[in-house]
């Protein structure tokens, strides 16, 4: 999801800033996991509809751990693999839950206009 | 782990990232893999999906750094690496840029120092030298009380007027008797300044009226360096000229006029006495909203009116010029300064050609570099910024090593002009100072740095990156581009050499002047009398005499003589008027000093006709003076002028001429010799009017010696104390150096564009040198290709002269055309010889020329030596 100008008309939307990390921090509020499951995981529940590139969660995820929103600490995983293992902190929950809730606001706003024939 | 640590152990996260992101890679392909794709495409489908792993460790990293002071060290440390794989250019830039700035530098602290400094009083504006002049505007005139007296009245209204005298007097300190200058003044002279005494306070109008109100205020450097800056000193008396004078206060430090010792009110009895020498100078502030022109106007006219009311042979100015104190204080030595700042600009101008020259031929071997960086996504801005921090650190460094040159370079310029110039000791690097120069290193690095950079970041990208050939028209602009620049070099470069070559010509002409007298073997000694101890009594019998005595039996004197000034840079002078009963010329303001007999034999001056004083020559005889033979010319116009009577003096003396003496330069070897009378010291009695100032106050010791000058001055002093240990002698030195000291201002100006012109030769041939190697270098496969076709290498060599001859004449032709114009600036100092004199007009070119020609041999002979078979293969 790295920003690009300018666009032509028949490529899919860039999301919002902001809109990974609010994924990534929901995907993380279930349980914790590592980078790769990460994207399997949002790849999966968005049916396939969002076309993360999967290097640009690293870049979101530095950010989330510089704002103290997840931690990370190295585990070994399933397959036997080192992998870094991030997990949502209490600030993140925090932020979490406020971002969704002013992101509905705004989806509920947007509609209402976009509604067809509104009395 | 912690926020912060984890922003300082950049390490540990580069390496954590990668090690994440490996895995993921890892993870996905073995994901393709089970699903069945093959090994190959499943790592570059993944890949793919990953996107631009680089960028992404960039963006990751970027969120715990500051990116642009990041980015602005990764430019100084790459900067730092490119400059030392080149040290031999990294060094002449820097070189050349410290030589630049620091001279730079240099110039401004002076120009602060002693023009901009010394006007630190409050409203410095409003403050003015009244001075009488003629109807010309040209000549000035002292005026004296009476003036100054109507000028106050005229001016009540508009503007303060105060005055002053200074005059040498003896001051008694707990180390002995002093020479110092004192200042008579009027009471509010110093408020008119607006200057405030620091300790204690300062005269009121009342300390005028009363003659034995003895109060005085000490200035800053005398109260430290004579009585150890110690308070108590307010309220105790200091004996000046055997007078007892109570101290009321201390002035404060830096003041511009920084030569007086002490002030005293100047009593208003002496100011109504009205004698000959009573001239005061006087200040005027005008009050606030008062225009200059108007008070000038008022003054002219009351002045116009004081001049017909005149007595006959009184020296009245007819109009007043009120003269800025600026330019009173600085008259003589801007033009001076004006000079010096041209020259350094002009170095400061060359350095930064030079140092843009060997910036753009770097930049020219970079483009290829440039052009990658472009490729892989650095903006212009971003190349510019790089090239710019490049240049900025050269410019830094070659700052910091011009601010020691500067140092060194005002210390050299304090310790010379320590005693024509007394303000020169304000010069420090102080903080303005300081600002300027960091203001020089940025403007000469962004005009080094901007120039070369845009010309490099514009370029298409494929074409340079294919193959940057000579012939490309982008490398031709900027040959171009170098060699305007060299061309400006060398003009700027022969200003500069050409006014070095008059200002030596003008020293030698001053040393070879003929003086009128001879210079070598003579010790001169400066006498100050304590008046107070001789009161009344006959200075000749009573010490002139005896001291000549003692003087004589010295082992090592052949002649003494005793005069009231000798010729060549003394610091008093006595001018008489001379009346003219019916000859041609009325008024002769002449030279006029008492002279001991031996006066003629001691100086070497030739008798040219009658006879000079001898034993007879006495009080009672007949009075007898000897003229010169200008005063013979000016007077009575060339006719026999042996036993002819004049009258002279405000108090009317009458003589005989019976000798005239050949002309010698009394004041300096660049102007011409002045009327002249000798009296001879034997005739004056006290009560005489001339006695007083002739030999009553100072004199002047010139002693021949057989054996060396320097060595006989120790046994000179101590013969002069046993005398009398009261009188104050100083200023021992040879005549020869005297007249050194004389031409001290133009041996400096020569000594100083001279060091300018050699230091913009050295840094032209340097670039020129640098331009050829490094078009030698660039064309190397062109001359391979010449000298394959047959071209020996005679003619290579030849070529690259032709190119050095070209640059060379061009920069010179028109280094020509701006010496023509610029000599003009040199005016005042020139003596001798003119503005425009060919011999130095043809040789400095020449000389310009050969070393030219010497520092491009070496460019050549490489080009001659180039092997055509190495410089074909390679590229």
């Amino acid at each position: 999801m790295t920003p690009k100008s300018p666009k032509l008309p028949s490529e899919p939307r860039d999301l919002f800033p902001g809109a990974l990390e609010l994924m990534i921090l929901q995907t993380l509020q279930r349980q914790p996991m590592h980078g790769y499951a990460m994207v399997q995981h949002i790849q999966q529940r968005s049916r396939d509809l969002l076309q993360v590139e999967e290097g640009s969660l690293y870049p979101a995820l530095q950010r989330l751990l510089k704002a103290g929103l997840v931690d990370a600490e190295w585990k070994i995983s399933a397959s036997n693999r080192r992998v870094r293992t991030y997990s949502i902190t209490s600030d993140g929950t925090k932020h979490l839950e406020r971002e969704v809730s002013r992101f509905e606001q705004m989806l509920e706003g947007i509609t209402l206009v976009l509604a067809p024939n509104a009395s | 782990m912690n926020r912060f640590r984890r922003m300082f152990s950049r390490n540990k996260l580069a390496a954590d990232l990668s090690e994440e992101m490996q895995q993921h890679l890892d993870e996905k392909i073995a994901a393709l893999i089970a699903d069945g794709m093959p090994r190959e495409e499943a790592i570059h489908a993944a890949r793919c999906a990953f996107g631009n792993a680089t960028l992404i460790e960039q963006r990751s990293r970027e969120v715990w750094m500051w990116p642009l002071i990041e980015s602005i060290w990764a430019d100084i440390r790459f900067a730092l690496r490119q400059l030392r794989k080149s040290p031999g250019f990294a060094i002449i830039a820097i070189l050349t840029l410290a030589l630049g700035i620091g001279v730079a530098t240099a110039m401004f602290a002076i120009v602060d120092g002693v023009l901009l400094r010394p006007l630190a009083f409050p409203h410095a504006e409003q403050l003015f030298r009244p001075v009488g002049v003629d109807a010309k505007g040209e000549d000035e005139y002292g005026v004296d009380y009476a003036e100054i007296e109507q000028w106050q009245e005229a001016t009540r209204n508009s503007a303060e007027i105060a005055y002053e005298r200074g005059d040498k007097a003896i001051l008694d300190t707990p180390s002995g008797a002093r020479l110092i200058f004192k200042d008579s003044i009027s009471s509010n002279l110093p408020a008119t300044f607006g200057i405030q005494p620091i300790l204690g306070r300062g005269f009121v109008p009342q300390q005028q009226e009363d003659d034995q109100s003895h109060v005085a205020l000490l200035s800053y450097t005398a109260w430290r360096a004579l009585f150890d800056s110690n308070p108590k000193i307010l309220g105790q008396t200091v004996r000046i000229d055997g007078e007892l004078y109570n101290v009321i206060g201390i002035m404060p430090q830096h003041l511009a006029d920084d030569q007086f010792e002490v002030w005293t009110p100047m009593p208003r009895s002496k100011l109504q006495s009205g004698l000959s020498y009573d001239r005061l100078l006087s200040i005027l502030r005008l009050k606030q909203g008062v225009e200059p022109a108007a008070v000038q106007a008022q003054l002219s006219t009351l002045q116009k009116h004081i001049a017909e009311t005149a007595k006959p042979g009184d020296e009245v100015a007819t109009h007043v010029r009120l003269m800025g104190l600026g330019d009173s204080i600085v008259a003589d030595v801007r033009p001076a300064l004006t000079a010096l700042e041209i020259a350094v600009g002009l170095v400061w101008l060359i350095a930064c050609c030079n140092v843009a020259g060997l910036l753009l031929a770097r930049i020219a071997s970079r483009s290829v570099e440039i052009n990658i960086r472009s490729a892989l996504g650095a903006g212009k801005w971003r190349i510019v910024r790089q090239l710019l921090t490049e240049s900025l650190l050269l410019s830094t460094a070659g700052a910091l090593l011009g601010l020691g040159l500067a140092a060194f370079t005002l210390e050299v310029f304090r310790r010379a002009m320590e005693r024509s110039l007394p303000q020169a000791q304000n010069i420090h690097l102080n903080p303005m100072v300081m600002a300027t120069l960091a203001g020089f290193t940025i403007l000469t690095s962004l005009i080094l740095g901007i120039v070369p950079a845009f010309l490099a970041a514009r370029n298409p990208i494929a074409a340079a990156l294919k193959s940057g050939g000579p012939t490309s028209s982008r490398n031709r602009g900027q040959a171009r581009l170098r060699n305007t620049l060299l061309i400006g070099e060398v003009a700027l470069c022969m200003v500069l050499l050409v006014g070095a070559g008059l200002m030596l010509r003008t020293v030698y002409a001053l040393r070879h002047v003929p003086l009128g007298f001879r210079t070598d073997h003579i010790v001169l000694a400066n006498l100050t009398v304590p008046n107070y101890d001789y009161k009344g009594r006959d200075l000749n019998t009573e010490l002139w005499k005896p001291l000549l005595e003692r003087v004589r039996n010295l082992p090592g004197v052949q002649l003494a003589s005793l005069s009231t000034v000798m010729p060549i840079g003394h610091s008093i002078e006595m001018q008489t008027v001379v009346y003219s009963p019916g000859t041609t010329k009325s008024d002769v303001m002449a030279v006029v000093r008492a002279a001991s007999p031996a006066q003629l034999r001691v100086l070497g001056i030739r008798l040219h006709e009658g006879r000079f004083f001898n034993v007879h020559d006495t009080a009672t005889s007949m009075p007898v003076v000897v003229v010169n033979r200008v005063f013979v010319q000016r007077y009575f116009s060339g006719k026999d002028a042996i036993g002819e009577p004049i009258r002279f003096g405000r108090v009317s003396t009458q003589a005989t001429i019976v000798g005239v003496v050949d002309d010698v330069h009394q004041e300096k070897a660049a102007m011409p010799s002045r009327p002249e009378i000798y009296i001879c010291m034997n005739q004056l009695k006290p009560g005489d009017s001339l006695y007083l100032p002739l030999i009553g106050r100072f004199m002047e010791l010139a002693v021949r010696t057989g054996a060396t000058p320097l060595a006989l001055i120790p046994e000179l002093r101590r013969v002069i104390r046993r005398e009398n240990p009261d009188l104050v002698a100083g200023d021992f030195t040879t005549m020869d150096q005297a007249v050194e000291d004389s031409i001290g201002d133009q041996r400096l100006a020569a000594r100083v564009i001279g060091i300018f012109g050699g230091l913009a030769l050295l840094i032209t041939v340097v670039g020129l040198y640098g331009l050829l190697s490094y078009s030698v270098a660039q064309r190397t496969r062109e001359i391979g290709i010449r000298m394959a076709l047959g071209a020996n290498r005679g003619r290579v060599m030849g070529m690259v002269l032709q190119q050095a001859m070209t640059l060379l004449i061009l920069g010179i032709a028109a280094g020509l055309a701006m010496a023509f114009w610029s000599t003009r600036l040199l005016h005042s100092f020139l003596y001798g010889v003119g503005k425009h004199d060919p011999w130095t007009m043809t040789l400095v070119p020449l000389l310009l020329l050969l070393c030219g020609v010497v520092s491009a041999l070496i460019p050549a002979r490489r080009a001659a030596s180039i092997d055509p078979m190495v410089a074909l293969r390679a590229e």
